[in-house]
């Protein structure tokens, strides 16, 4: 264990995890930016922020995606990028499971319009799948930065 | 794997700040984006945050509150007078403005037995299927406001829209209303009591239609 936590804890294995969400949140982003209404509606959809700040919302969060993922492809402030792009995935990971406890059945608009997949446990899986990159992301490596 | 604790609350620190630039960078980004009015179909930019939480009150500017309808069956089979009514008489007027009006039981009750309105339940379909106002349309708030030609769609004939959901809580309603307002309608109403009111009060109900097609017709 401690043996893979010293391989992921390399630069290149940090920078590559960086390069990965970068890229998955690139993309996320710019579709999400593309339709804010669609993305007003999805959020509405979660029913977990009341109705007047959904827009609010919509507006910002891609952007914040989006600078995110931009300085994890840069390496400019790219650990804070991948703080919060953690800190996202793990609120998004607690809306789709809070909507799946609810019995809600939605697209996630988690690519905004782009993507089909439906809130559920596979919805849920991903993002842990990738909170755990973004936590790797977010390591400072062992040798140098 | 074990840096020196003060050198790792300083890296700590750094990202932190890091997370803040971008955030707030974001944020602003967001705001400028969309306060250019770049935001797709509808238009959903800062007005939309900007819009009055408190809508003015039909029956709020001076006059007594409008009496109960008048008497008669007139609610109990809709479609069974010949020529819809006009709204004239001791139907209440309602000014075009370009923001939603709410309005009361009672004023809803006349233009109901007029069929001086259209009707619009901006619940679920599953509610609407349940029970709704007869003659009444089907938009939910999640369709009308992702494919604003749902709304555009619809043709009142002239006639003032009234939207409500499930009652006083609910603010699909107002949200619908607003759509309908960006859709060109003049003379919008909420009907803030909504389902629940109306149907509390004994007033007639319709069951079923509950599925897609109803946001169309």
């Amino acid at each position: 264990m401690s043996v893979l936590l010293r391989l992921l804890s390399r630069s290149p294995a940090i920078r590559l995890g960086q390069i990965v969400i970068g890229g998955i949140f690139v993309v996320a982003a710019l579709s999400k930016i593309g339709d804010v209404a669609a993305l007003a509606t999805q959020v509405h959809n979660f029913r977990i922020v009341p109705i007047w700040s959904e827009n609010l919302i919509a507006m910002t969060l891609p952007w914040i995606e989006l600078l995110a993922a931009l300085a994890l492809l840069a390496g400019y402030r790219a650990r804070g990028g991948a703080w919060v792009v953690a800190a996202l995935l793990a609120a998004f990971t607690a809306g789709v499971a809070l909507a799946m406890a609810r019995g809600f059945d939605f697209e996630c608009g988690c690519f905004g319009t782009a993507d089909r997949t439906r809130v559920g446990a596979l919805k849920v899986a991903e993002n842990l799948a990738m909170l755990a990159v973004a936590v790797l992301a977010a390591r400072r490596p062992a040798e140098t930065d | 794997m074990s840096p020196a604790p003060e050198g790792k609350g300083r890296r700590v620190e750094s990202a932190a700040r890091g997370a803040l630039a971008i955030v707030l960078g974001g944020i602003a980004l967001g705001l400028v984006f969309n306060g250019m009015g770049r935001t797709g179909r509808p238009p959903r930019g800062l007005e939309w945050i900007a819009r009055p939480a408190v809508l003015p009150t039909l029956e709020g500017s001076g006059g007594p509150p409008v009496e109960p309808s008048p008497p008669a069956d007139a609610g109990s089979r809709p479609g069974s007078s010949g020529e819809p009514a006009e709204p004239q008489g001791d139907l209440p007027e309602i000014p075009e403005l370009d923001q939603p009006i709410q309005a009361q039981l009672p004023t809803v009750k006349r233009l109901f037995d007029a069929k001086a309105a259209l009707f619009v339940d901006a619940r679920e379909p599953e509610d609407y299927g349940a029970g709704h106002l007869p003659g009444s349309i089907n938009l939910p708030f999640d369709k009308s406001v992702a494919d604003p030609e749902t709304v555009e769609r619809v043709d009142a004939g002239g006639r003032p829209v009234v939207v409500y959901c499930e009652g006083f809580p609910c603010e699909v309603s107002t949200q619908v209303a607003w759509a309908f307002v960006q859709a060109g309608h003049r003379r919008v109403l909420v009907y803030t009591g909504g389902f629940g009111e109306w149907a509390g009060a004994g007033y007639p109900v319709a069951r079923g239609g509950g599925s897609a097609e109803g946001a169309n017709r």
